[in-house]
């Protein structure tokens, strides 16, 4: 029979703590690291926001929007910049669990003038 | 026979410890590799958002071109937030104009470089005939599209040798009675028409291929002598002058470079595009191709012993611009334009002289009088089998010859 020998409590004791920070460290970082990658539907959602500023410009509709998609939320935002009437500032939210994971701002020049 | 001993010496500590240093290695991987990732995705990002920047400085650029100075750096933060710094600039390129855009973070940037013309917002004229106190007169297989403006004495048919005016109407389109001068030219264009901002270089007839970006220093190639560009490439923002005279054969090829010299010839079956400014000549030979978005410009200093001309020889096309004006206009040696059968001018054509048109012009065509000389005789206000045609879009972008309300608009991205 293998028998382990055990040292002494003292010994015992900072182990069983050391093993306690591990664990704890372990869970924060992994709680850290899931928490600071972007989630994969907002990069999804980013790939999209070329088509949607494209079909803004072609269509001249100039309204704020929001499309729903499976997993992700674009939030459209079309707003006068600074007051001049030749120019819009576009600005598109990605929105993953009703967190903004991602912004993108443009500047187009309002067609209908 | 002895005992095997299965006892192993432990220690809790020791594996601890050990538990320990392995853990921390695999969180400090992860965490470099999160770090890695997370550095990754911001320089994919940043790259992104520069290049977004800088398209929106353009767009900046465009709505605010009055108030940009000319050949001046200007920074602006577009969205007061993140990163957004871009660096905006304006210059001329000939008879159209430059707008850089450099979008800046820390060492990164993204430059993006566009050749701007300018949009009428109100429909230009397809025929403006300064009212000279005659009328014009058709003949042939003429024909007048769109709207004219023409004398008051009017528009009438003749006959020119042998040729009766073969059209139902007079005009297939609009009338309204002329000025007795034709719109008031931009002087800024004409007088931003210099090359020197350029780096200087003395003209080379070796080089074979010379291509210069336009987000670098431009290069202005000039002689005294006479060029003949022969069997050479030359593309982007390349400036060639000559004291003397330039003859371009069809075997180069030549992308958005100006050309400046007293004459300018374009020998036959050219094809390319560029901006021909000359003072007292340009002849473009037959079966010449110009494509969008070339300009033929010939600005007269002081009227020489022979009227400057630019003469479009037969099957000739061009997109683009073609202006002839005069700095001290004599009467009786005005500037002249002088197309030819089968040839075709799309775009904006004024011609502060007069003009014999032989062939056609689609788009718009501003002249103070016509001229005509057949084998027999010579006619003023005369048309013989000459076409004026509507059929160009509405946002056709041209030079911004005309003292008038309109938009600048992107022609092409030059890089």
């Amino acid at each position: 029979m293998v028998k382990l020998k055990a040292f002494t409590l003292f010994d015992s004791l900072i182990a069983v703590t050391i093993t306690a920070i591990i664990m704890s460290t372990m869970s924060l970082s992994y709680g850290y690291l899931i928490d600071a990658d972007k989630p994969m539907s907002s990069m999804v959602g980013q790939a999209e926001l070329p088509k949607l500023l494209f079909n803004l410009k072609e269509s001249k509709s100039y309204f704020n929007e929001s499309i729903e998609k499976e997993t992700y939320k674009i939030e459209q935002i079309v707003e006068q910049y600074k007051g001049n009437a030749k120019l819009f500032l576009v600005t598109f939210n990605i929105i993953v669990n009703s967190k903004i994971t991602y912004t993108e701002q443009h500047l187009i020049e309002n067609e209908e003038r | 026979m002895s005992k095997i001993d299965y006892r192993v010496k432990s220690s809790a500590m020791f594996y601890a410890l050990f538990l320990l240093s392995i853990v921390s290695i695999v969180i400090a991987s992860l965490f470099q590799l999160s770090s890695l990732n997370q550095q990754l995705e911001f320089k994919l990002e940043l790259e992104s958002i520069l290049v977004n920047n800088s398209k929106s400085g353009l767009v900046y650029a465009k709505a605010y071109f009055q108030e940009l100075p000319s050949n001046q750096e200007t920074t602006i933060r577009l969205f007061d937030n993140r990163i957004d710094s871009v660096v905006i600039s304006k210059r001329n390129w000939g008879a159209y104009q430059i707008i850089e855009s450099k979008a800046v973070h820390n060492e990164k940037s993204f430059t993006k470089v566009i050749l701007v013309g300018s949009q009428n917002k109100t429909q230009l004229p397809n025929l403006y005939l300064a009212d000279q106190g005659r009328p014009l007169s058709l003949c042939g297989k003429t024909r007048l599209e769109g709207s004219c403006l023409l004398p008051k004495s009017g528009i009438k048919r003749a006959y020119i040798s042998g040729e009766n005016y073969q059209g139902t109407d007079l005009i297939y389109g609009s009338k309204k009675e002329s000025k007795k001068q034709l719109p008031q030219i931009n002087d800024e264009l004409i007088l931003n028409l210099n090359l020197e901002a350029n780096l200087k270089q003395e003209w080379n007839n070796k080089i074979e291929t010379l291509i210069v970006p336009f987000d670098s220093i431009g290069v202005h190639l000039y002689s005294n002598k006479p060029i003949y560009i022969n069997s050479q490439t030359l593309k982007g923002q390349i400036s060639i002058e000559s004291t003397d005279s330039i003859i371009v054969s069809s075997n180069s090829v030549l992308e958005d470079v100006i050309l400046k010299s007293p004459k300018i010839i374009i020998e036959e079956n050219f094809r390319g595009s560029f901006q021909c400014l000359a003072s007292q000549n340009i002849r473009i030979e037959k079966n010449v191709i110009l494509e969008y978005p070339s300009v033929l410009g010939l600005v007269e200093s002081k009227s020489g012993i022979k009227a400057s001309s630019i003469d479009i020889s037969t099957n000739v096309q061009l997109i683009g611009s073609v202006f002839l004006v005069s700095e001290s206009p004599d009467f009786r040696k005005p500037v002249s334009l002088n197309i030819q059968e089968n040839s075709i001018l799309n775009g904006l054509v004024y011609c502060e002289g007069q003009t014999q048109l032989k062939g056609e012009v689609n788009g718009s065509l501003y002249t103070k009088s016509f001229y005509l000389k057949t084998a027999s005789s010579a006619y003023q206000n005369h048309l013989l089998n000459a076409k004026i045609s509507n059929n160009l879009t509405d946002e056709f972008i041209s030079i911004p010859l005309l003292e008038q309300s309109n938009t600048i608009k992107t022609i092409k991205w030059l890089n």
